[in-house]
């Protein structure tokens, strides 16, 4: 099994100000993990250590036995692959280039090989995207940007999959969609992990969450023991009734 | 990106074989009735006018056009900025400051080479060493300190360049303004072997890179996330762009509108794919200048109209008419 994260007092400090003040975990490949937390807590820093974007941490963040800072990074690309919450283009490249990009680190000469067009149509077919193929990426809406977004690191075949609020501009069918595609990759054995503000749809799909506060690790655990009324009052300071739904998992409601 | 060896080469094979037909109609054209029979039999003027005059001038010419076109390509990746042009990060004015200062101290040659080229090149290089100096921190480099960096050198430059410029002679100021505006001359057969080997050793080097500026010009995050190693490739990038900008503006001054409209151009016709985008502008852009320089050394003949204001004359409304008619394509 490859794609499995090993963390070990990780901190990192933009400046003086420290975003992760020693955490530990380990992400096991497999599961489907969904980090959740207030503004600031360090979420999307994290993803940004373990996606190989930020390389200066202190203490260890193993991915596979290696250190994240010290793989080569373009097999970094295509052990994990990271999905950023939206993306600005200043040229107009289209969807599917877009896509291609996902490919850059297996090409070796300047042309795609079949390989490569196979992977992007599979990427494409399972985030119902093939239909904005030839469209410019700027003129797509947000939520099929983020499609293709995702088509493109789906499309590295990662082990593992990083994402930061996928969910931000997705209407309900796609986040529900989304996140039942995000399931089914971790079925197949590969790692899964998303920061995401939406705790309900965090209780209902994924196996393990792991709620950050200031930088630190606050709780980690199945829906069923981290969605509480006492946390979510503690850490998003929100009083929310929580109740267990019929699929045994917890959900949340308000006022 | 979805790239097919057929569409590739329609493209490359396009812009290629109308820099070709420049190459051979634009030394035919000139104020003397030179023809083309009498100087391969031989022929004096004829000869001398075709091949030692008009054909080195026209060459110099499309290498310095493909050499700014692949610069503003270059540059615009690197930046992520749609407006970046191959004089944004100081270069230019580096080289300039070099000229001018050649000119006021009445230097004429260094080793055998015009000094002002030599003193342009110079100033040109130190420009691009500090500017990458001051850019690079450990191994990180940021495209937006880059931005700054260049856009402060090049007012600094520009300071020292009016203040020499107002404590010139009339002869010297003279030189500076002609200068400034940026023009082609005929030149020696070795000068142009050696643009020529910078010129295509670069061409070469982007096309090894062009996968990885696709990345670059999305976004630095997503770059890294896609195998590239960023500092590297921003500072071969800036060092590319550069070194291609700093060899043509040293010999030819500052020439606009090529840099910055041949790769928006072709972006409305090819799309963004450096692969394709990179060699098209190229080509276009050399093919483009020397056209250009042939309307701007007959048009008003025996006089010279300096050839940035015919590049902007004549491709400005050219690229109007190409927005408007291919904007829906980008957009939509």
């Amino acid at each position: 099994m490859t794609g499995a994260y090993s963390i070990a007092d990780l901190h990192y400090a933009y400046g003086d100000r420290e975003a992760l003040c020693g955490l530990t975990l380990d992400v096991a490949p497999g599961a489907f993990t969904a980090i959740v937390g207030p503004n600031g807590a360090g979420k999307s820093t994290l993803m940004a250590v373990l996606a190989g974007v930020r390389d200066d941490y202190s203490g260890t963040c193993r991915l596979d036995g290696q250190e994240v800072s010290s793989w080569n990074k373009r097999l970094l690309a295509r052990r994990a692959a990271f999905v950023p919450q939206s993306l600005r283009l200043e040229f107009p490249f289209t969807a599917e280039q877009v896509v291609f990009m996902g490919r850059t680190p297996y090409c070796d000469g300047l042309f795609e090989t079949d390989e490569d067009r196979a992977a992007v149509k599979r990427a494409m077919e399972l985030t119902d995207s093939a239909c904005f193929v030839d469209r410019p990426f700027r003129a797509l809406s947000g939520g099929e940007k983020q499609r293709i977004i995702l088509a493109s690191a789906l499309a590295q075949e990662p082990d593992a999959l990083l994402l930061d609020e996928p969910t931000t501009y997705l209407d309900l069918e796609h986040q529900l969609s989304l996140y039942r595609l995000l399931r089914g990759v971790a079925q197949e054995g590969k790692t899964v992990v998303a920061v995401t503000h939406d705790l309900n749809l965090a209780a209902a799909y994924a196996d393990r969450i792991l709620v950050l506060a200031d930088g630190r690790l606050v709780a980690d655990g199945t829906a069923e023991a981290v969605i509480t009324r006492e946390l979510v009052k503690e850490v998003f300071r929100a009083s929310v009734t929580v109740a267990v739904g019929e699929c045994g998992r917890p959900s949340m409601s308000f006022g | 990106m979805s790239l097919s060896r057929g569409k590739f080469t329609v493209a490359i094979g396009g812009s290629a074989l109308f820099l070709l037909a420049v190459l051979v109609i634009a030394p035919l054209i000139g104020s003397s009735d030179a023809t083309l029979l009498r100087a391969l039999a031989g022929e004096s003027p004829d000869q001398e006018i075709l091949f030692d005059v008009r054909l080195p001038r026209v060459l110099l010419a499309a290498l310095a056009g493909g050499a700014l076109a692949l610069a503003g390509v270059i540059f615009q990746a690197l930046l992520r900025d749609a407006l970046a042009t191959p004089y944004t990060l100081g270069v230019s004015n580096g080289a300039a400051l070099g000229a001018v200062v050649a000119i006021c101290f009445g230097l004429r040659t260094i080793g055998g080479m015009p000094a002002l080229w030599i003193c342009a090149l110079i100033g040109a290089l130190i420009t691009m060493w500090v500017v990458v100096g001051v850019a690079t921190e450990g191994r990180r480099m940021s495209s937006f300190t880059l931005l700054l960096t260049g856009v402060t050198i090049n007012s600094i430059c520009m300071a020292v360049i009016l203040f020499l410029h107002y404590s010139a002679g009339l002869t010297q100021s003279f030189a500076i303004v002609r200068w400034l505006m940026g023009g082609i001359d005929s030149p020696e057969p070795l000068t142009l072997v050696l643009l020529s080997s910078v010129v295509g050793l670069s061409f070469v080097l982007t096309m090894w890179k062009a996968n990885e500026l696709n990345l670059l010009a999305v976004g630095e995050e997503w770059a890294v996330t896609r195998g590239v190693n960023l500092g590297p490739l921003m500072k071969f990038a800036f060092l590319l762009g550069s070194l291609l900008t700093a060899v043509v503006t040293s010999m030819t001054g500052p020439i606009g509108f090529i840099g910055l409209l041949v790769p928006h151009g072709m972006r409305l016709v090819v799309g963004a794919d450096h692969r394709v985008l990179a060699p098209t502008s190229f080509f276009v852009g050399a093919g483009f200048l020397a056209l250009c320089d042939t309307a701007a050394r007959t048009v008003l003949a025996p006089a010279e109209i300096p050839v940035g204001v015919i590049t902007a004359t004549l491709g400005g409304p050219f690229f109007i008419w190409l927005l408007r008619s291919k904007r829906a394509s980008v957009w939509m």
